[in-house]
């Protein structure tokens, strides 16, 4: 079983453009119809801030310093890391007219979600720098580990995103599923809470969730300045690339049925 | 040089499932995943070797099901096959479904740069291409409209434009040219010719012989998934015409049925308090000279024979018979109805003759229907859909719905005269 042709088109200026116009294609249709546009995108981490902010500062009256840079820190990430999987999940099923072009290569599909929802990270960071400026914190030096950070959530989100994605063609509920464990995940996840003072079993146990260790990361970049802990930050590029190469390979054995069963 | 495809051993097996097979985890975990697996398997494809040399136009023919789609979407790399090999050499691009990835929301220029991009196109040579492509599709006015207003036929036009100009080593186009008006399709015809000249290789399904014989080189035959015969256009068309007549044949009555089987075996449309009444046993076509194969050369004369039983008397018989082409289109209708022929005071069983002088009509595939009905055309008697069908061979001269009784004259130049100045050609 061989297939020269495929091979072909896998030369890396071809999926850069396909990866290209099939993000602008996202953006555009995102936001064609919306006479807010792009600010949609800041509006929901905003309005998220704005609820957790009064219940949580307000209401509960959690200690936690710089409340709200800590929050935004949180909610950002989570975000994308939330929709990439959400939408994901979504996008063989929705692009079926393109899963079954000629020569289009599947693979890029999920990656293409992940792509789109990382630049609406991006560009919420410059929001989170003003709520940093005004609780008093200043960039450090610390702000370069900020793009490696960014790299293995990418990668993180996206070897999920291959799994997602392919369990729905064959189980249309994964994207409820998802959604349901996406939920409460979050409440594991320091979004909005810190759990740097829990004892110490409890933890490493809390610590093994990619997530926080994630946002631990970010903040520790931002709030703290300080570079983060290396380890489990290596643990975790180790991890998504094992993940990611077994996701892909899930992803492209799924592949070829992809087709009968859209 | 090397060929553009090989298609080796070529096996592709399709999965079927139980009809409550759960599509969603809930209901997997109710009802047992051991109902995910396929109950049985069939082969969509199977043993199907062939090549095809570069600079070639090919039609493949078949029967609907018998796997066209499917080879050309594995020869496209869209799934994989199960069993043997496709090897392509080049740039392949297809057009296969009619939607072509567009999204009905964006703007046709938009879908433009997303469907050339995915064809291989790099954004610059996109750009360097828009005004040939849209011009091409004649939608200049709507190119920045979002493509949801866009009628069927524009978004063909628009899919065929950008397939045709993205420089494909192998195109293949199936069936959607059907879409386009008549003018659009000649154009695209011509450019068809034009990207052929230039050394693309071309696969095509058509169900239009006309067509595929006018343009093709080769074509190959589908039967059932396996590939039933390769070669000139021609000689694999008429097998395949003169096969599909056969296939039909045998589910149509056969002439020499016993009535008492007929009614089991065919059901026919027929009014309730008329069902006993009448019945039409059978219908044969004489004056074929192959009598499983009905082929029939155009022009020549052709008998059809009507058998039937009236258990009562009937006052007036009428009886008509049509041949359509496959798509339904009567290319004639003829009726007893007026004429000095029509039946009066039938009873019992008889058989009635409708003798056709000439058929001129062009190659291809006919259904005969036929119809009986008494004073008016309702209540019909008894009326067969398909109740037979010929299959027509024309000469290469002639292509189209009518074989018109023509003749050629070539008028020699004045300047240099000849003893017969004027020769005739006349056709049969």
């Amino acid at each position: 079983m061989s297939h020269r042709f495929l091979a072909k088109q896998w030369s890396l200026i071809y999926v850069r453009d396909v990866l290209r116009v099939l993000v602008a294609r996202d953006f555009k249709l995102r936001y064609k119809r919306s006479v807010l546009g792009i600010a949609w995108s800041l509006l929901v981490p905003l309005a998220q801030l704005a609820v957790m902010y009064i219940v949580f500062k307000e209401i509960l009256r959690l200690t936690i310093p710089h409340y709200t840079s800590f929050l935004l820190a949180g909610i950002l990430p989570w975000i994308w890391f939330q929709s990439s999987l959400i939408t994901s999940s979504m996008t063989i099923v929705e692009n079926r007219e393109l899963v079954k072009q000629v020569g289009f290569p599947i693979a890029v599909l999920p990656t293409v979600t992940v792509l789109s929802q990382m630049i609406h990270f991006l560009l919420a960071l410059p929001i989170l720098a003003v709520f940093l400026l005004i609780d008093g914190l200043r960039p450090t030096l610390a702000l370069v580990a900020l793009p490696l950070v960014i790299l293995v959530q990418f990668a993180l989100t996206v070897s999920l995103a291959y799994i997602v994605a392919t369990l729905q063609v064959k189980f249309r509920d994964t994207q409820y599923l998802v959604g349901i464990c996406l939920l409460l995940f979050s409440y594991l996840t320091p979004v909005f809470w810190d759990f740097s003072g829990i004892p110490e079993p409890f933890y490493s146990i809390f610590m093994l969730n990619p997530m926080a260790c994630l946002l631990t990361a970010y903040r520790a970049i931002l709030l703290h300045g300080q570079l983060p802990a290396a380890k489990p930050l290596a643990a975790l590029a180790v991890l998504s690339s094992m993940v990611l190469s077994s996701g892909c390979i899930v992803f492209l054995r799924a592949r070829d049925r992809f087709v009968e069963e859209l | 040089m090397r060929d553009a495809v090989v298609v080796q051993d070529l096996g592709k097996r399709f999965r079927r499932y139980r009809a409550d097979r759960p599509s969603t985890i809930h209901e997997t975990l109710l009802r047992g995943f051991w109902k995910l697996a396929p109950t049985e398997y069939f082969w969509g494809l199977k043993d199907v070797n062939f090549r095809i040399a570069p600079g070639r136009m090919v039609a493949v023919v078949g029967r609907n099901g018998a796997g066209k789609s499917t080879l050309l979407r594995l020869i496209g790399g869209v799934g994989r096959p199960d069993k043997g090999s496709i090897q392509v050499c080049g740039r392949v691009r297809g057009l296969l479904t009619l939607g072509a990835g567009f999204h009905p929301e964006l703007t046709g220029r938009e879908n433009l740069f997303v469907n050339a991009i995915i064809g291989g196109l790099t954004h610059r040579e996109v750009e360097a291409r828009l005004e040939t492509i849209v011009a091409f599709s004649e939608l200049e006015e709507y190119i920045d409209s979002p493509l949801r207003v866009y009628s069927s036929g524009m978004q063909m036009r628009l899919a065929f434009s950008i397939a045709i100009h993205s420089d494909p080593d192998i195109l293949m186009i199936d069936e959607v040219l059907a879409v386009g008006d008549l003018a659009f399709q000649r154009k695209c015809l011509d450019r068809i010719e034009q990207v052929k000249a230039s050394g693309c290789t071309i696969i095509v399904v058509s169900h239009d012989a006309g067509m595929a014989r006018e343009l093709c080189d080769e074509a190959l035959w589908l039967r059932a998934g396996r590939l039933e015969a390769q070669g000139p256009c021609s000689g694999v068309i008429d097998k395949y015409l003169a096969d599909a007549g056969t296939i039909s044949w045998s589910h149509l009555p056969v002439a020499n049925t016993t009535p008492a089987a007929v009614p089991e075996q065919h059901p026919k449309e027929e009014l309730r308090d008329e069902l006993h009444k009448f019945e039409i046993t059978g219908v044969r076509v004489l004056g074929v000279d192959d009598s499983a194969n009905r082929k029939i050369d155009s022009g020549s004369p052709l008998s059809i024979e009507i058998s039937f039983v009236a258990r009562r008397l009937i006052e007036v018989l009428n009886f008509s018979v049509a041949i359509r082409r496959p798509d339904g289109v009567s290319c004639c209708d003829m009726s007893t109805q007026g004429s000095p022929s029509t039946p009066y005071g039938v009873h019992g069983e008889g058989s009635i003759l409708l003798h056709i002088e000439r058929l001129d009509l062009g190659g291809g595939l006919y259904d005969i229907e036929v119809c009986a009905y008494g004073e008016e055309l309702s209540p019909r008697f008894g009326f067969w859909q398909s109740a037979s069908s010929i299959a027509v061979r024309s000469d290469g001269s002639n292509s189209g719905l009518w074989r018109v009784p023509h003749h050629w004259e070539t008028r020699q130049p004045v300047e240099a005269p000849r003893a017969s100045s004027v020769a005739g050609v006349v056709s049969r």
